[in-house]
């Protein structure tokens, strides 16, 4: 809510709404863009390009209903723009960095050993999860976003996204019931 | 009691909006729901547990930009931003060369930038800012309303409502007292001398605790698009909700703007510090050097007459004063001292080199002065000396250090 109407200030030419959205977005925007590519520098040049790009336009930009996303899909277009651009250093088909990110329960503080290697097959399932998969659960467990945020980030219709996210879960479902049952079947064994 | 979720399995808790904002971002609220809703039978607590699990295996470490790096981010920005500025004014400049005259153009810009400049200076000051202290100092707390009656009120703790175009006082000493206000009379003073505190019931029910050594500037009726006040000193002020009318606080070097907040003002005349801690809400704060910051909750403000610096901080130790205990973490015992001698309205001399002694910890402001100090020196190494009225502090392992005096 507050953010809407510091986007409206920002539209207005207001530099403190500027400031205030660089302040709290940094971050998450950093987060986020590691997810397509472990190099921090072009992570960084690519939030200088965005919030430049947004500075220079102030007076021109629309409005937006979601601030955070439209912050999200700026850098994900910037950094595909970027690799894009250097295609012909990677040598590689495929032009699309992708989304990857890997999933560690197993390294949190987990004390007993059951539960660590309970964690460790879990871990071990998730990361065999398409990048799709993989993008689209960050959007919805990680940053709480609605379906229909996704869509706009992922360039997929409702249902898509929606089926995407049910396949997913229903094998992660899987794999944590069957940790409850190994857990079980040790407590009859005591 | 809400039965929309009786018949829901993991799958569809994990696909509800509001499931999965309580478990990724849990607040008071939503705990008290589900745990209601698990108590009263009305969700099946297996599926529950597994929909959690599923979420929780789901959630990833944020990275985060260390703090210099951040720093360091933004001012490439804004300096990209003003090469980007200058290329867009020389560019114009061209196009304008060669299209008509120089002289017409340069002087548009020149014009346009005199006249914003003059209206950010008008709009600087305005009638609340300049009402005058009253003359009479009293060592008791005084409302002077309009420009005619003072009331003291003795004791150390008042506590005053405005409400219906009367004024209700209580005092330790003086027992509950009600007065008319002259709704015409510009505005009213509440002065709390040095060692006295009060509580001020505002005219739209905002509530502000008001420190030693303050003066609060405000009127009988606020207007009907802005509620403003005056500060000089200190106060916590937890703003009442009204989203049509702003909620103004001027003070020596700073405006700052609120809808329903609660935030702690310090901004006493003589320091050169003055800070603003924002507890909840939004803040606006402008400078009177033209600059504006949106201050977010645990926000610290500070500034002086030029310049201003914002930082994340625990903001218990900003406003705990308010319940009469002070909680510091690595504090220069200057400040702390300057804290107490307002508090408890005795001067207390310091030297340099007790001055920088850094201080952790938490004091009970309940007991009297020099308890207080003995419960500091328990800890830290120092000496406390008292004649003439003074205490005197000092360092007892760097000896025979010049003095400083605060002045009040």
């Amino acid at each position: 809510m507050n953010d809407i109407f510091l986007w409206k200030q920002l539209l207005e030419g207001e530099d403190y709404a500027y400031t205030y959205f660089y302040r709290t977005y940094v971050d998450v925007m950093y987060s986020y863009g590691l997810k397509f590519t472990p190099d921090s520098e072009l992570v960084k040049d690519c939030i200088h390009d965005v919030f430049v790009k947004i500075y220079a336009n102030r007076k021109k930009l629309g409005m937006t209903d979601n601030v955070r996303r439209y912050l999200l899909a700026a850098l994900k277009n910037t950094l595909f723009n970027h690799f894009q651009k250097s295609v012909n250093t990677y040598n590689i088909d495929c032009v699309e960095p992708v989304f990857d990110l890997e999933y560690n329960a197993e390294e949190q503080i987990i004390t007993d050993k059951e539960d660590q290697l309970q964690a460790k097959e879990l871990d071990n399932m998730l990361n065999m999860l398409t990048f799709r998969q993989k993008e689209a659960l960050y959007y919805r467990y990680n940053e709480g976003m609605k379906i229909g945020d996704i869509c706009l980030l992922m360039q997929m219709n409702y249902q898509s996204v929606q089926n995407l996210l049910q396949r997913a879960i229903k094998k992660i479902r899987k794999s944590v019931e069957r940790g409850e049952k190994v857990n079980l079947k040790l407590l009859k064994k005591i | 009691m809400t039965d929309k979720y009786t018949t829901f399995k993991a799958e569809d808790f994990v696909q509800d909006d509001f499931f999965i904002a309580s478990t990724i971002n849990p607040t008071d609220v939503s705990n008290k729901f589900w745990t209601r809703l698990r108590y009263a039978g009305a969700i099946d607590g297996k599926e529950e547990i597994i929909a959690r699990k599923i979420i929780d295996s789901l959630q990833v470490e944020p990275e985060t930009l260390p703090n210099d790096e951040k720093t360091e981010l933004w001012i490439r920005i804004k300096q990209s931003n003003k090469t980007f500025q200058a290329q867009k004014v020389r560019r114009l400049r061209r196009f304008l060369y060669s299209v008509s005259g120089v002289a017409a153009a340069l002087f548009v810009f020149v014009a346009v930038g005199r006249n914003f400049l003059h209206r950010e200076q008008i709009a600087a000051t305005s009638a609340i800012e300049q009402t005058a202290p009253p003359t009479t100092k009293s060592t008791d707390i005084q409302l002077v309303l309009g420009d005619e009656k003072t009331l003291n009120l003795e004791g150390e703790e008042a506590s005053i409502t405005c409400r219906d175009e009367k004024v209700v006082m209580k005092s330790s000493e003086n027992g509950e007292k009600t007065e008319e206000i002259k709704t015409e009379t510009p505005f009213n003073q509440l002065i709390v001398p040095l060692g006295k505190r009060a509580t001020l019931t505002l005219p739209d029910n905002s509530l502000m605790t008001v420190n030693a050594g303050s003066r609060v500037v405000f009127p009988s009726i606020f207007d009907k698009d802005k509620r403003e006040i005056f500060i000089d000193g200190e106060a916590y002020i937890d703003v009442a909700k009204d989203a049509a009318r702003p909620f103004i606080v001027k003070t020596d070097h700073l405006t700052l703007e609120a809808l329903g907040t609660a935030f702690d003002v310090n901004t006493y005349r003589q320091d050169k510090v003055h800070y603003v801690v924002l507890v909840e809400g939004l803040v606006q704060v402008s400078h009177n050097n033209g600059s504006k910051t949106i201050l977010k909750p645990s926000e610290l403000y500070s500034c002086d007459a030029n310049d201003f610096s914002v930082k994340t901080v625990n903001t218990h130790f900003y406003t705990s004063w308010k319940n009469g205990v002070l909680q510091f973490d690595s504090e220069p015992l200057g400040n702390i001292i300057l804290r107490l001698s307002r508090y408890y309205g005795q001067t207390i001399d310091c030297s340099l080199e007790a001055a920088d002694l850094r201080c952790t910890g938490i004091l009970e402001l309940k007991d009297d002065l020099r308890k207080v100090l003995e419960g500091i020196a328990l800890t830290a190494p120092i000496k406390i000396a008292y004649n003439e009225n003074k205490y005197l502090i000092t360092n007892i392992l760097k000896d025979n250090t010049p003095m400083y005096t605060e002045e009040h």
